[in-house]
């Protein structure tokens, strides 16, 4: 099993450069679908190295409780507390977070205390910084902050939108992902997608650092994605505008999207997934305006308007065309 | 396009997070660590081929039968086999249907043991993964901040990842359960 033992330290070795490669924002896209392509084992132990670099940040803000000894026996109960007993790992981590501000418990390690706020699936919740700024963070999402002489907040999950109070006197700086970005007076539309950043500026300016060190200030209307090869600035339409912060009113706008695609937006806010039965619907392109609270109106839209037929499968709900009605 | 996909995330929460039940239950199953590893990363590999991976009601579940499996193929295919490990492979069938390991405990179990080896890494590696992960602060500031140049972070950084992938995927169970333990107690003493 030598060349077995060779082959696989070699993919990890791999694996682990092009990671730790994009991070700092200089991976190039191409050769790495051709690297990860290549062999299937690439793509697991991509998804290994990945998984494992995740869980360092999770680090971050506390989930690790290192004074209880008996902390993974007590763990089902306090869950059970909070709710259903069978949650998905990240809502019960919500639930086991309870209020809305929990201090970090990971103070006995190396690194200083933070205070942090996340939502479930489905939540919207508004936190209150410490210097006057706002935070209104979408579902499924989490920040963690620390005021010093200046106020710094990390996007560790999901998407955030920021108001910068007039009267805070302190520079605002906000991290997600590879990016650094200073927040001068305004409201910005923070969002991490797996790892990839975007950063919207409605009002204000921000000068965004990435992790090779290039400056770029986002102007107002303007939109700013890091998908591992490099910063995109982009101008916005008002009507694009309009979509990004469609959220914080509890809207989801569709513009045109695939299926698929729509179907993903909506799921971030869904505890039962939506999912395609049938491959071959996947690239109908929709449009229209939804409430996130409320998939069966779009469930409804796509049967009216598609023939698109829907079943509750296990734990989610199953998307067939309705061959009958064509 | 970016470069972690829903399947990455997927893979994540629903399947990595059991790694030491897998490993566990492949050298079970081979009685070898090395083939067990093998028998681990071909079932990984399998996931990473399905086209309907979303499908999948329990990931888990569904992972362990692969390695289940498998062994049994290779069992199939050895020359010389022992009628004990035979027996043995008929007696650890899966059970499908029974509900699923409590994700949340393992997934604290896991984040504990990746703070012990993360305390483990060699001082500059390990400084250098504190300071991007935990600080948050950019491949640049981190390089300004140790001194060094931001290729020679990117190569402590690719050096501990790999040293926390191999230290993850080695831990005994039961050697595990010991020194978390051990750690427990002293950064207790540290905290008295």
């Amino acid at each position: 099993m030598a060349s077995g033992e060779t082959s696989r330290e070699a993919i990890a070795d791999q694996a682990a450069e092009w990671l730790v490669r994009f991070d700092a924002g200089r991976g190039d896209p191409e050769a790495f679908e051709q690297w990860r392509n290549a062999d299937p084992r690439h793509a697991a132990v991509f998804a290994q190295i990945a998984a494992t670099w995740q869980k360092t940040a999770e680090l971050r803000t506390g989930n690790v409780d290192l004074q209880a000894d008996t902390a993974l026996a007590e763990e089902p109960a306090a869950v059970s507390a909070g709710g259903e007993p069978w949650l998905s790992r990240r809502s019960a981590m919500t639930a086991l977070a309870g209020a809305a501000v929990v201090a970090t418990g990971a103070g006995a390690l190396l690194w200083d205390r933070r205070a942090y706020a996340e939502t479930g699936v489905g939540e919207r919740r508004t936190v209150r910084l410490p210097d006057g700024s706002r935070a209104e963070l979408n579902t499924d999402s989490r920040i963690a902050w620390q005021l010093g002489n200046r106020l710094e907040f990390w996007l560790d999950r999901g998407e955030a939108a920021i108001v910068v109070a007039q009267a805070s006197r302190r520079a605002v700086i906000a991290r997600l992902a590879s990016l650094r970005a200073e927040l001068l007076d305004g409201r910005y539309n923070l969002r991490l997608q797996g790892e990839a950043p975007t950063l919207v500026t409605f009002a204000g300016r921000a000068r965004v650092t990435d992790g090779r060190g290039v400056v770029t200030t986002v102007m107002p209307g303007h939109a700013l994605t890091d998908e591992g090869a490099g910063l995109g600035d982009t101008a916005l339409s008002p009507a694009q505008l309009d979509r990004a912060g469609a959220w914080q009113r509890g809207e989801i706008i569709f513009d045109g999207m695939t299926l698929a695609r729509a179907l993903a937006e909506f799921n971030r806010y869904l505890p039962t997934r939506l999912e395609l039965a049938d491959p071959s619907i996947a690239t109908l392109r929709l449009g229209g305006r939804f409430n996130t609270d409320d998939p069966q109106a779009f469930l409804q839209a796509l049967h009216d308007g598609f023939g698109i037929g829907s079943r509750a499968g296990e734990g989610r709900i199953l998307l067939f065309r309705k061959d009958d009605l064509t | 396009m970016t470069w972690l996909r829903p399947i990455d995330q997927w893979f994540a929460e629903k399947v990595f997070v059991y790694q030491n039940l897998h490993r566990a239950y492949a050298r079970r199953l081979l009685r070898d660590q090395d083939e067990a590893e093998d028998l681990v990363q071909e079932a990984y590999a399998k996931l990473f081929r399905l086209e309907n991976w979303e499908q999948i009601a329990n990931p888990h579940a569904f992972t362990m039968r692969i390695l289940h499996n498998d062994a049994m193929e290779r069992f199939r295919r050895a020359d010389v086999v022992s009628i004990d490990q035979g027996a043995s492979l008929h007696a650890l069938e899966p059970v499908d249907d029974e509900p699923g390991p409590d994700a949340v405990v393992f997934a604290r179990a896991e984040l504990q043991r990746v703070a012990a080896a993360l305390a483990s890494l060699p001082d500059r590696c390990g400084e250098a993964v504190r300071l991007r992960r935990i600080e948050g602060l950019s491949p640049r500031e981190v390089a300004e901040k140790m001194d060094i140049s931001v290729s020679t972070v990117e190569k402590h950084l690719t050096k501990g990842l790999r040293l926390l992938f191999d230290r993850l995927a080695k831990v005994e169970q039961a050697e595990q359960a010991g020194r978390t333990q051990e750690w427990h107690q002293g950064r207790r003493r540290e905290r008295l």
